[in-house]
């Protein structure tokens, strides 16, 4: 049962199209589990059309019609077939080939993708049970989806398809629940700014 | 990228004045054009239509190149993206369901996901990854009324939005940037481009249920 979902101005940009592409690739869980947020994002799509309907035409170039129109016959007569969409995939096909990184105690970090040009990357976080990530804020979004276990800080507790969105300046100190490890979708953009001195001392070890 | 950027500066300064002109026309809730460009589509689904992509092309090429420079692109660029867009149009008009989306929700689709898949080009993902993050389709269609009818309630209703809530509709479209840099740039207070979103969404849905 899913209880927290993105936020209306993350729903938007992504209907929109203009979500940071790691942020939607978190939020693309989400989604395949939520109709309420998939009926958002149509709800946003239709805005688009409407924008699109609204703008005053710009002049395209006089020869425009007339190059779309000869490369239709190079084109095949066979229309695409609509894509399925894709399930997301499971933890499995995720870690495959990759391994885990302990970066402290009962917790292990998976980089999926390297700090992009936006400055946002992307992880599997893994918490073991009732293990707490230091206290530490934002320096810029955040988005996680829970994909097993659950955790919680103050903003509430957050369980399988729950979507958790860190803004600039939320300042908070996750804890995994007692079961299974809690393993997390993560992309970070900016850096996370830990509260204690030790910890800052030990981050550029860790690479977070 | 960098186009964008000093574009979105030109825009920050005079976010008012870019809300007035778009705005402000007041729009009639008209579904002749919707329709019209619904049957459009289906004559290239159907007969392969030349005709009726040529005019398909006389009413959106326009509309998508102003939509492509108001994210930042280029001239060039947009041009481009116009041709892929329209080529797209007629490749897939088999697929649209006229009570599924309006034609400008259906081509805005494919605007959308021209672009991004052009921006993936130049920053892959990993192969495993790239298929989750397919922009997600919905298909519940069991809705009151039919896809023209709420395209041309939702132009109605957003012409009627407070200018404050138009102007985050419009950032969650026309600004990459994330939400919190932009109130930063704006110089308001954070949370309110999510606030005043929300609020403009919920206006929106009860336009489009009938209550208001």
């Amino acid at each position: 049962m899913i209880r927290h979902h993105p936020s209306e101005a993350t729903l938007m940009s992504h209907a929109a199209g203009t979500l940071l592409p790691l942020h939607a690739q978190v939020l693309a869980l989400h989604l395949a589990q939520c109709p309420a947020c998939r009926q958002a994002i149509r709800l946003g799509e239709e805005l688009g059309g409407a924008l699109l309907d609204a703008e005053l035409p710009a002049a395209v170039a006089d020869d425009a019609l007339a190059r779309v129109t000869a490369r239709l016959d190079a084109l095949s007569s066979e229309p695409p077939r609509a894509a399925a969409r894709a399930a997301p995939p499971g933890l499995d096909a995720w870690t495959r080939g990759r391994r885990w990184r302990p970066i402290g105690l009962g917790i292990k970090l998976m980089p999926l993708v390297p700090r992009d040009a936006t400055g946002t990357r992307l992880d599997l976080i893994r918490v073991s049970p009732g293990v707490a990530l230091p206290q530490h804020d934002h320096t810029g979004p955040e988005i996680a989806c829970v994909l097993s276990g659950a955790f919680t800080d103050a903003t509430g507790e957050y369980r399988a398809g729950d979507i958790a969105e860190g803004d600039i300046g939320l300042d908070h100190q996750p804890r995994a629940l007692t079961g299974e490890d809690c393993v997390c979708l993560i992309a970070t953009t900016g850096f996370l700014r830990a509260r204690s001195l030790l910890v800052r001392l030990l981050q550029p070890v860790f690479g977070v | 990228m960098r186009a964008a950027s000093a574009f979105d500066r030109r825009r920050v300064s005079a976010p008012s004045l870019f809300v007035a002109a778009f705005w402000s026309m007041s729009q009639a809730i008209d579904e002749a054009p919707a329709r019209e460009a619904a049957a459009l589509i289906r004559a290239i689904a159907e007969r392969r239509d030349r005709a009726a992509f040529a005019a398909l092309f006389v009413q959106y090429a326009p509309r998508l190149k102003a939509y492509m420079r108001r994210l930042g692109a280029a001239d060039d660029a947009a041009e481009e993206i116009v041709q892929e867009t329209m080529l797209m149009v007629w490749r897939k008009a088999a697929l649209f369901d006229p009570a599924r989306a309006a034609a400008s929700t259906w081509i805005f689709t494919i605007l959308r996901n021209l672009r991004i898949d052009m921006l993936r080009r130049s920053r892959p993902l990993p192969p495993e990854l790239a298929a989750a993050g397919e922009a997600a389709e919905a298909a519940d269609a069991d809705d009151l009324i039919d896809a023209a009818q709420r395209t041309a309630r939702l132009r109605a209703a957003l012409a009627s939005l407070p200018a404050e809530q138009a102007e985050v509709v419009r950032l969650s479209f026309f600004d990459e940037r994330p939400h919190a840099e932009i109130e930063r740039a704006l110089g308001i207070p954070l949370g309110t481009v999510k606030s005043r979103l929300r609020l403009a969404m919920a206006r929106l849905r009860r336009v489009l249920e009938g209550e208001e």
